[in-house]
């Protein structure tokens, strides 16, 4: 694998490919500088919050069928 | 949980493609840092070659972030690929479960939780999983 062109690696594997995605999707809630390596603590704008309020106000709604 | 190679398929100039193709996205040079890279590089093509727990795999994804072996975007660079191996971890999980399951992988990696928190939250969703 490491001796293929990396991108043709990507582009060729489901699971690679779907890396990239993510890391491309979560970019905005990321700072560009290594903050981590320069503090020791890390930032991130969660998206979670936001996303995990919502769901669990939607699974007291409808109850927690999807998650048994 | 089961060891095994969840490494395997990144070779290190796949993590070093994914981590230009961000910058690039986000419109700012892309190379590697002098501090960094040559220890991230060492410790993840070790990690590769092992079978490792998922919580290991996650591990050495912090600690690279942390080592920060790129000038930008180490940090959804390394989230990216834990949030996707958890996919792996979390089938089973159901909806509500896996997303957190998957948020505390990223929010773990990025360094915003630490690991005392981290098993914690995954070994809540864990027991209440079963």
């Amino acid at each position: 694998m490491g001796d293929l062109d990396p991108q043709r690696s990507i582009e060729s594997d489901p699971l690679l490919k779907a890396v990239l995605i993510e890391i491309l999707r979560i970019q905005p809630n990321f700072n560009a500088e290594p903050f981590f390596a320069m503090t020791g603590r890390g930032h991130m704008r969660s998206e979670g919050v936001l996303q995990l309020q919502e769901l669990k106000r939607l699974a007291k709604q409808g109850g927690e069928g999807s998650d048994s | 949980m089961d060891r095994k190679r969840w490494l395997e398929k990144f070779a290190w100039t796949v993590v070093v493609e994914m981590n230009r193709q961000a910058c690039l996205a986000g419109k700012v040079a892309h190379e590697p840092r002098a501090d960094g890279h040559e220890k991230a590089r060492s410790a993840w093509e070790a990690a590769m070659q092992q079978e490792q727990t998922f919580r290991e795999a996650v591990e050495l994804c912090r600690e690279c972030h942390r080592l920060a072996p790129f000038a930008f975007f180490n940090g959804n660079t390394f989230a990216g690929i834990a949030r996707v191996l958890g996919q792996q971890v979390s089938t089973e999980m159901g909806t509500t479960k896996a997303l957190m399951f998957r948020n505390a992988v990223g929010h773990y990696v990025a360094g915003v939780i630490d690991a005392k928190e981290y098993d914690h939250i995954c070994g809540r969703i864990m027991s209440d999983s079963k």
